[in-house]
């Protein structure tokens, strides 16, 4: 909202400039800051009398025309459609300067010599009208500073109104708040309305189908009228806070809103079929042209106002075309009525017309206050149109603002506000700012304060705290030093993934986070990864490629790759922790998930011989390092046939048997699609699944103060045979000095049979009691690789 | 005899702590070159008596031989030591780096709060992403309707259901859950069906508290965000209280920082008036306690939230919200 000193000021005094005003207005109200005016720049810019216009010989669009700007007269080029002679109007003559900071020079323009040039609104940073050169009020006099005219050298502020203040989306509502914060007094305008016409009754009817959707509506009616341009002091006025100029009639209507906050209209009462005035709903099928000439097609969620013919307005948005005031209109009828706020905001928003008006009936407006704003605006179009005000008005509907008292505890207040002002100090603001005070009770620590009809949002205690406490200012409320005693409680899964991506970063992978969206392709393609379940669609997608919620973290992880490879990133180890959407059922699940990939090198590129790239067994040796990091039981990895991953490179990773998640090697084809890097691993689990933060722990189990032995062997067996299965064999073979497995080595070649390979295995032995001999270790090697032979028929490699 | 001795003991010593080539021939230079001691031992022999000239010439021989295996041996070690590509230690070369990570900015300044608050009683609690209207709007006291709604455009699937415009949902969840008094913070992502640009995302970064107890004070609010805002910035930093509106609190506060850039002199980034909003705060709204069944005469709180992305903005300078979701390693290296 903005606000313009000037104009404030007619309501209010107060010795501040713009600057200290705002952060007044800041402290006690809402957020307010100065507005840059973009008329700042204008300077030399005069009123001009135009006294001839000739075409131009040489140009058939511009004009010649002599222009007396006070102290001297010459000739001016312009090429304005509305420019005539007498016409006063504004010159910018050489070495003047117009909005943006031009400066304007002696030009000359096809051939004919030019004093400057003829400027519109838009030239001087004024909202709107750039078709036109500016039409100033005839009584102005030729010379005068158009900063003067216009009122461009007013301070603006602009106020960031909340949805609970309407009242502030009017000036009066603001100087109010003006008055409060400086302590001066708030001055209401007068009202001087001469009813000098006929009898309303006998002008207009006024049907009103539901009082749910209009509870009250005014008319009133002005006759004899002469539209023609607003006098210098309206048009500043509205000039000032970014409103174009119309008319008089118009500019009056648009006056007394932003006065008052509450938005009024003015229909050409000629135009009224049968003088009537319906407020209904639409219904289907209706159509109405609005004011900015677009057809609207109408259903019964729209409120209209229609005359005796059909639709002429919608209710509380806009006007329409057929009944808006124009130069020929001599008599008006004004509307000043409350429609619901629900209405209004539905069929703005199902109409994408969001108004000015709309947007204050939506907040709501008082309706105590019209009967005062339509005299306001009929007083003030008499004065400016030079017409009569028919005698009384139409007043229907039986709605008014609530009577409404809300108890104050001063107590409450205290210990909310700690100390909080003194008694007085609070009836004193409440009353200022338009409440009345009461006291209740014999203690005279409760009050009963009764809430004006402009100020709806005030209906609990809470309420009026608020006003204190604002008013009051947070900086009188002294900080306390927070005590409270600790909580242990932490959320344990929140902590676990704290863990994972610890482990992540020491393992060398950088955290991402990616959209929750995703695309139809990338949902189909990696259907087997992530969460069981079809995807979850957005009604209403922020952008169109990504309607879905993601199902899997993978397709953005690899987005991510693509992106820092593309910009010449060739070692790329990323992983992300976040949640997965899917469809179960009737409902949905969300889990959260990790998901990574690495490309590039093996080992971090150094001077030593480039590195390997990465394959399955690096990707795999991350999961298993972070399962142990974690304290997973026992991972199991198996085979993985889905697509997306080579079949021969790609693994599901089980815990006590459960599908935890899936692991690999993308698959070529796929790489080539998604436009990666050839030797890409995959992976992503379900961190629920995985077990983390359920605070287990492998417990302890003291040390050995002797030393370990370490016995090498290496076993041929037939290529099938899982390495796996020959560890777990050893580990299950029941050694009781066996303290683990290792695999150092895998052979297969010329020095073996075909279809045979050499495992190279490290079997380390140790007890807790005494130094292990020789003697005893040979045995139990002897007795596993014997439970080897008899089990996968292997041999030992010579 | 015994000088030879001495020199022997230096020499070895000299060998055997040399790291580089270079070292080590200095060291040969100064124990075995021509004008080294045992060098001069050796001319000087001519003028000794014959018995004495053959046991000490001897003596050295034995020496420089014994010296000079040492030599070779240690000039080997050196070399392996070395680089295979050249002569030598070349201390130049970086060493063979394991590969590093590094959190996402956006965790790190979850962890920063996480941790304050942390020390300020305040545990974790979490909700979900996908939201009903209850929890999302209705309890927090903004209705269908109502204008308020007109900052949330809202995400809608299928259900009715939508994804939280907001992390205040886990307030109403916390508190339907258990009795007071509550203590938490919500952590999390929050949705907002706005196209993007530098400063706004359609997916964003919230942290939100709540305190409910008995008879708490506005001042207690104050107490605990300026305490915040002190671990964050320091303790000189300026914090200005002012108000504010959000349904779901009654009074609402905006919380305001002096800003960073300019130090409150007014720049760009704070539209000339030295002050960054980083807060929104208020306490509890008694609709808002009505709704999860709290009785609003018998308990009081307070509510707080803020962006995490844009804490992380004013802290680094980052002036594009859309760089955290791009994941740029480049980005990520530096902030
Ligand atoms: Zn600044």
């Amino acid at each position: 909202m903005n606000v313009g000193l000037k104009w404030l000021r007619d309501y209010v005094d107060f010795d501040l400039n713009a600057g200290e005003l705002a952060r007044r207005l800041t402290e006690s109200l809402t957020e307010t800051e100065v507005v840059e005016s973009p008329s700042a720049a204008v300077a030399g810019v005069v009123a001009a009398r135009v006294v001839t216009v000739e075409p131009h010989p040489d140009a058939e669009k511009l004009t010649v025309c002599v222009v007396d700007w006070g102290d001297g007269s010459g000739p001016v080029v312009c090429g304005a459609p509305n420019v005539r002679p007498n016409m006063i109007t504004a010159l910018a003559p050489p070495g003047a300067t117009i909005a943006g900071g031009r400066a304007i020079g002696e030009q000359t323009i096809r051939g004919r010599r030019s004093h400057g040039m003829l400027v519109s609104g838009a030239e001087l940073g004024l909202a709107g009208d750039a078709a036109g050169i500016l039409d100033l009020e005839p009584s102005t006099t030729p010379g005068t500073d158009v900063r003067e005219v216009l009122g461009l050298d007013e301070e603006v502020i602009d106020l960031d109104v909340q949805p609970n203040r309407p009242d502030c989306l009017g000036i009066i509502g603001v100087a109010r708040e003006v008055a409060v914060a400086v302590g001066s007094q708030l001055r209401l305008p007068p009202i001087e309305l001469r009813e000098e016409g006929g009898d309303v009754a006998g002008m207009a009817a006024i049907e009103l189908e539901n009082v749910t959707d209009c509870p009250r509506y005014i008319a009133r009616v002005v006759t004899g009228l002469t539209v023609g341009p607003s006098p210098a002091w309206l048009r500043s006025r509205l000039a000032s806070v970014g409103v174009r100029s119309i008319s008089n009639i118009v500019d009056v209507t648009n006056f007394v809103m932003l006065e008052y906050g509450h938005p009024i209209h003015a229909f050409d009462y000629d135009t009224l079929a049968d003088a009537r005035i319906v407020v209904r709903r639409a219904r289907a099928g209706e159509t109405l042209v609005t004011l900015d000439g677009v057809e609207r097609k109408l259903d019964p969620s729209h409120l209209l106002i229609c005359d005796g013919r059909g639709p002429i307005a919608l209710a509380g948005v806009m006007g329409g075309g057929e009944t808006e005031v124009g130069e020929g209109t001599t008599n008006v009828l004004l509307e000043c009525a409350w429609f619901d706020p629900v209405v209004v905001r539905r069929g703005a928003t199902s109409l994408g017309l969001r108004t000015d008006a709309s947007h204050r009936f939506e907040r709501g407006v008082d309706p105590d206050a019209m009967p005062g704003v339509a005299a306001r605006a009929c007083a003030l179009m008499a004065e400016l149109g030079g017409g009569t005000v028919a005698r009384g008005s139409l007043d229907e509907g039986p709605g008014r603002a609530p009577e409404r008292t809300v108890t104050l505890r001063l107590g409450k207040l205290r210990s909310m506000l700690a100390p909080g002002p003194p008694r007085d100090g609070v009836v004193a603001k409440l009353e200022a700012l338009g409440f009345d005070v009461a006291f209740e009770g014999d203690d005279g620590d409760t009050l009963a304060v009764r809430v004006p009809s402009f100020r709806s949002d005030v209906t609990l205690e809470a309420d009026l705290i608020e006003e204190v406490a604002r008013t009051h200012g947070y900086d009188a409320v002294p900080p306390e030093v927070p005590f409270h005693p600790l909580t242990a409680s932490t959320d344990t899964e929140h902590a676990g993934r704290n863990d994972v991506r610890e482990t992540m970063i020491r393992l060398g992978f950088y955290e991402i986070l990616t959209s929750s969206f995703m695309a139809r392709k990338a949902a189909v393609d990696f259907a087997g990864f992530g969460l069981e379940g079809e995807p979850i669609e957005l009604a209403n997608p922020v952008n169109k490629e990504t309607p879905l919620l993601r199902t899997s973290i993978v397709p953005a992880v690899l987005d991510v790759v693509r992106r820092n490879v593309n910009v010449g990133e060739r070692d790329v180890r990323v992983f992300e922790i976040g949640k997965a959407f899917g469809r179960t059922g009737d409902g949905h699940s969300e889990r959260w998930m990790l998901a990574g990939a690495l490309t590039g090198a093996a080992e971090r590129p150094s001077w030593g011989g480039a590195a390997r790239d990465v394959d399955f067994f690096d990707g795999k040796g991350v999961l298993e390092v972070l399962a142990e990091a974690l304290d997973v039981d026992s991972p199991e990895s198996a085979c993985y046939d889905g697509p997306i991953l080579e079949g021969r490179s790609s693994a599901r990773l089980l815990i006590g048997g459960r599908s935890v998640g899936r692991f690999g090697m993308l698959a070529s084809d796929v790489a080539e699609e998604w436009d990666l890097p050839e030797a890409v691993f995959v992976f992503e689990l379900d961190l629920a699944e995985l077990g983390i933060g359920n605070g287990a722990s492998r417990g302890f189990a003291g040390l050995s103060r002797y030393p370990k032995v370490r016995r090498d062997l290496a076993l041929v067996v037939d290529d099938g045979t899982p390495a796996g299965d020959v560890t777990t064999e050893i580990e299950g073979a029941g050694e009781a000095l066996l303290a683990g497995v290792e695999v150092f080595d895998v052979y297969r070649g010329k020095q073996l049979p075909a279809e045979k390979k050499s495992l190279g295995l490290t079997l380390t032995y140790m007890s807790m009691e005494r130094t292990l001999t020789d003697d005893e270790v040979d045995a139990a090697q002897k007795r596993i690789v014997r439970r080897l032979v008899d089990r996968f028929g292997a041999s030992l490699r010579e | 005899m015994e000088r030879l001795r001495e020199l022997r003991d230096e020499a070895v010593a000299a060998f055997e702590s040399a790291v580089s080539a270079a070292a080590l021939e200095s060291a040969r230079v100064r124990h075995l070159g021509r004008k080294s001691e045992i060098n001069q031992v050796s001319r000087g022999l001519k003028d000794l008596a014959e018995d004495e000239r053959r046991a000490v010439g001897r003596a050295v021989n034995e020496l420089k031989n014994e010296l000079g295996a040492l030599l070779a041996a240690a000039g080997d070690r050196i070399a392996r030591a070395g680089a295979s590509s050249g002569p030598g230690l070349d201390l130049t070369l970086p060493g063979r780096r394991p590969w590093v990570g590094r959190k996402h900015p956006v965790t790190r300044t979850f962890e920063r709060l996480e941790g304050i608050f942390r020390t300020l009683g305040f545990e974790v609690a979490l909700g979900p992403h996908v939201e009903d209207e209850f929890h999302n709007f209705e309890a927090l006291n903004m209705p269908a309707d109502h204008p308020a709604r007109d900052m949330h455009d809202t995400f809608y699937i299928e259900g009715g259901k939508l994804l939280r415009t907001h992390t205040s949902p886990v307030q109403i969840r916390v508190m339907q859950s258990r009795p007071p008094p509550i203590r938490i913070i919500a952590p999390g992502r929050a949705y907002r069906n706005e196209t993007p640009d530098a400063s706004h995302a359609s997916e964003f970064y919230q942290l939100e508290g709540l305190y409910v107890d008995r008879d708490v004070r506005i001042g207690e609010l104050k107490g605990v965000l300026t305490k915040f805002l002190h671990e964050l910035y320091g303790e000189d930093v300026g914090i200005r209280f002012r108000p504010g509106f959000f349904p779901f609190t009654e009074p609402s506060v905006e919380v305001d920082v002096e800003c960073r850039i300019c130090e409150g002199k007014g720049c760009s980034v704070c539209k000339g008036t030295g002050w960054v909003e980083l807060l929104g705060a208020g306490m509890v709204d008694p609709r808002v306690f009505q709704a999860v069944g709290y009785d609003p005469d018998e308990v009081t709180g307070y509510a707080f939230g803020l962006g995490v992305d844009r804490i992380h903005m004013m802290m680094s300078g980052v002036d594009d919200i859309r760089l955290y979701h791009e994941n740029d390693l480049r980005f990520l290296r530096q902030v």
